[in-house]
């Protein structure tokens, strides 16, 4: 049976090591093609949440299925990760080589393709961010608005079937954030984005779902 | 192989308990943490060459047996030293397959595989490294990880070890924690880009721009670190201020680690007795 | 690759913690109080450094990175590493308190020596000769180390850890090539994104002894 959803979860529960607990029984559905909005307070667990999609921290219960298929193991879990560009919140942690190109290409090489295939979808994702002459710019020394757009960069390079966007306005310039929302539009795939930016949210999602206390809610449509 | 980010997680992990298990004020027998950390390195520092001085297997036995005793009256919690263990005692496994065969001396052959004789001159040297390897590394342990790494330290400091060494220390241990957790969100970040460690090329690329990175970015930070200490009067003086006395608990303690080392030295000396 | 206590002799261990003594003086007479900041958080990188697992063939290996050390500290490549197994040896509590002083010699040494030799070639604008400076430095320092600690264990009982010494250096043959690899690439990273680094560590902390105390 093929599923309707990308992500789906099933009465997940988390706790840190010895810490409090995240989440209990926790469900939730990514549908195909939907632009989602997933809000919610601080420390509600959002970031967390996104976390456990990506099996970058293990549940303790409960299921998760990525493009239909269960996700139990890392090797699983690292399959589906290929198919999601996931934008972490500080692009810093996202963004660790020397210059822009070989940061974009830091994931395609991952997934085995070749340099050629790789300096040719580096070009392409410049270009779709309309970043053509930061090749070879130096990561580090970039602005924050400019860090964002190349991690989202680096997430589009994997060429992904869908994004994952944690927080991608914080501390960016009404400049920087029309720019995200540009690339969002043109790169034409689903996404999931968690924000606090009302107006960013209102131009970039069609639904919105609320994370609060383990249970998520859906939201009226805008 | 995620083993690898998997290990690495691991020993994050124990770090924070490492951390934050000495903070906590455990009721003990002999009631250590009554004692001056400054008794504690002293009676550490003095056990430990004793103990790497001592030749015959029964002073050795004996310094494990006190060693011992020392770490159960401190109480620290055993399976996490059984950790460590593994560790310290991966090189003395390492010796055990060396030295047994390889004593040049004409030993006594005890056995024979083929080509290879085990003497049990070399038997008795592996297990005497064993022994006291052992004994000091519980010793230490037990004494000077009974409380936060800054006490030892300051301890240090009123002992006579240079201040900017004890700073170079109190600031490192302060940031290691935060470079560390630099370095585990870097590598979540390229586990969800799809990073798999393995002997190529790539590899070795990426892990060197994740080390430049952590490097440049340190640089940065201890700048804005600097700019902040200034901003706060810091005259290239931490002043972290420590308050030790000699009480009764230590005066008791540095008896016993007194007796324990002449027993030692005797039975080192007169392995007949 | 240190070695833990209980394995050398008493005349190595106080050998060993005279020359570290030394070195640290002398690597602490360089630390200007501004630069404790720096000194410090590059500590807790190296530290963080020999945490990171690198594989070697199906095995893997621990970063040292001294030759690195020594090319951006120079003599301060001693108190940071004495501070490095300080951490080591009491923040994971893996022990090793008598052999602090021939650890911190055998480590940091190399490193000093790897300054001297290759920074002024590796901070130098031909490419070229910084990467092969840069290589040179990460696999002569964990050669050295490793003839040191080959050294103090033969010290400690001639006869008997000869073999012992031979095999530890032979298993670290490996080590040198990726080490000098890793130490080529992290000084190209510095290079093309922070050359500062190379040159205000070079400036500040790298004047030779001479000039200074003259």
């Amino acid at each position: 049976m093929v599923s309707d959803n990308l992500i789906e979860l099933k009465e997940i529960s988390f706790s840190y090591p010895g810490g409090r607990k995240i989440f209990e029984d926790l469900s939730f559905n990514f549908p195909k093609g939907a632009k989602l909005g997933l809000i919610g307070a601080n420390g509600s667990g959002k970031t967390t949440l996104l976390h456990l999609i990506m099996g970058l921290i293990q549940r303790s219960k409960g299921e998760i299925r990525l493009f239909g298929e269960p996700c139990e193991k890392e090797s699983e879990f690292r399959k589906a990760r290929l198919k999601i560009g996931f934008v972490f919140q500080d692009a810093n942690d996202q963004l660790f080589c020397p210059t822009v190109k070989d940061d974009i290409a830091f994931g395609p090489l991952n997934m085995g393709r070749s340099q050629k295939e790789t300096d040719k979808i580096v070009e392409e994702t410049l270009e779709l961010l309309n970043l053509m002459d930061f090749r070879d710019r130096v990561t580090y020394a970039l602005s924050d608005g400019e860090k964002k757009l190349i991690s989202i960069g680096t997430a589009l390079a994997m060429l992904p079937e869908m994004l994952i966007l944690d927080e991608p306005t914080t501390c960016l310039d009404e400049n920087a954030v029309e720019r995200v929302v540009q690339v969002l539009t043109d790169c034409n795939l689903p996404y999931l984005v968690v924000t606090h930016d009302k107006q960013f949210l209102e131009r970039v999602v069609t639904s919105r779902v609320k994370l609060d206390n383990s249970t998520i809610t859906r939201m009226p449509a805008y | 192989m995620c083993g690898n980010c998997v290990q690495d997680d691991g020993v994050g992990v124990d770090l924070q308990e490492a951390s934050e298990t000495p903070n906590a004020k455990r009721p003990s027998s002999l009631r250590m943490i009554d004692t001056c950390p400054r008794t504690r390195i002293l009676a550490a520092i003095i056990f430990a060459f004793v103990v790497a001085s001592l030749s015959s297997i029964s002073s050795a036995s004996l310094a494990l047996i006190f060693s011992l005793i020392i770490t159960l009256s401190s109480q620290k919690p055993i399976i996490e030293l059984v950790k460590r263990l593994l560790v310290v005692n991966a090189f003395i496994i390492f010796l055990w397959f060396m030295l047994p065969f390889s004593f040049s001396t004409p030993g006594t052959v005890i056995a024979s595989l083929g080509p290879l004789k085990v003497t049990s001159q070399g038997v008795t040297l592996a297990a005497l490294i064993t022994l006291k390897a052992n004994a000091i590394f519980f010793t230490v342990v037990a004494l000077l990880t009974q409380g936060p790494l800054y006490e030892i330290a300051l301890a240090g400091k009123s002992l006579g070890a240079p201040k900017k060494l004890v700073n170079l220390i109190l600031l490192s241990s302060r940031y290691f924690h935060v470079i560390f957790a630099e370095y585990q969100r870097l590598r979540l970040a390229m586990r969800a880009r799809g990073f798999n460690s393995n002997f190529s090329r790539h590899t070795f690329l990426s892990l060197s721009n994740l080390m430049g990175m952590l490097l440049v970015r340190s640089w940065d930070r201890a700048d804005r670190i600097h700019k902040a200490m200034l901003a706060r009067g810091y005259d290239g003086d931490l002043h972290a201020s420590s308050n030790f006395h000699f009480s009764q608990a230590d005066v008791l303690f540095s008896l016993a680690i007194i007796l324990v080392t002449i027993i030692l030295l005797v039975f080192e000396w007169f392995p007949t007795i | 690759m240190h070695i833990f206590d209980g394995v050398l002799s008493v005349p190595v261990l106080v050998t060993g913690g005279v020359l570290a003594g030394a070195g640290v003086a002398i690597g602490l007479s360089k630390i200007k109080s501004d630069m404790t900041p720096q000194a410090s958080l590059l500590a807790a990188v190296f530290f963080t450094a020999s945490l990171i697992h690198v594989p070697i063939g199906p095995s893997s290996t621990h970063l040292i990175l001294n030759g690195l050390i020594g090319l951006l500290m120079g003599w301060v490549a001693f108190p940071i590493i004495l501070v490095g197994l300080i951490l080591q040896a009491l923040l994971f509590q893996f022990g090793g308190i008598t052999v602090l002083g021939v650890n911190t010699f055998n480590v940091a040494a190399p490193a000093v020596l790897m300054g001297f030799l290759f920074r002024p070639m590796v901070i130098g604008d031909d490419a070229v000769k910084s990467s092969i400076g840069a290589a040179a430095s990460g696999f002569l320092s964990v050669l050295l180390t490793a003839l040191l600690v080959c050294i103090s264990l033969y010290l400690s009982n001639t006869e008997n850890f000869n073999i012992a010494a031979q095999a530890i250096f032979l298993g670290h043959i490996p080590v040198m090539i990726i080490e000098g690899i890793v130490t080529l690439l992290v000084v190209r990273f510095l290079k093309k994104v922070k050359p500062e680094i190379l040159q205000i560590s070079a400036t500040n902390l790298h004047k030779p002894v001479l000039n200074k105390t003259n």
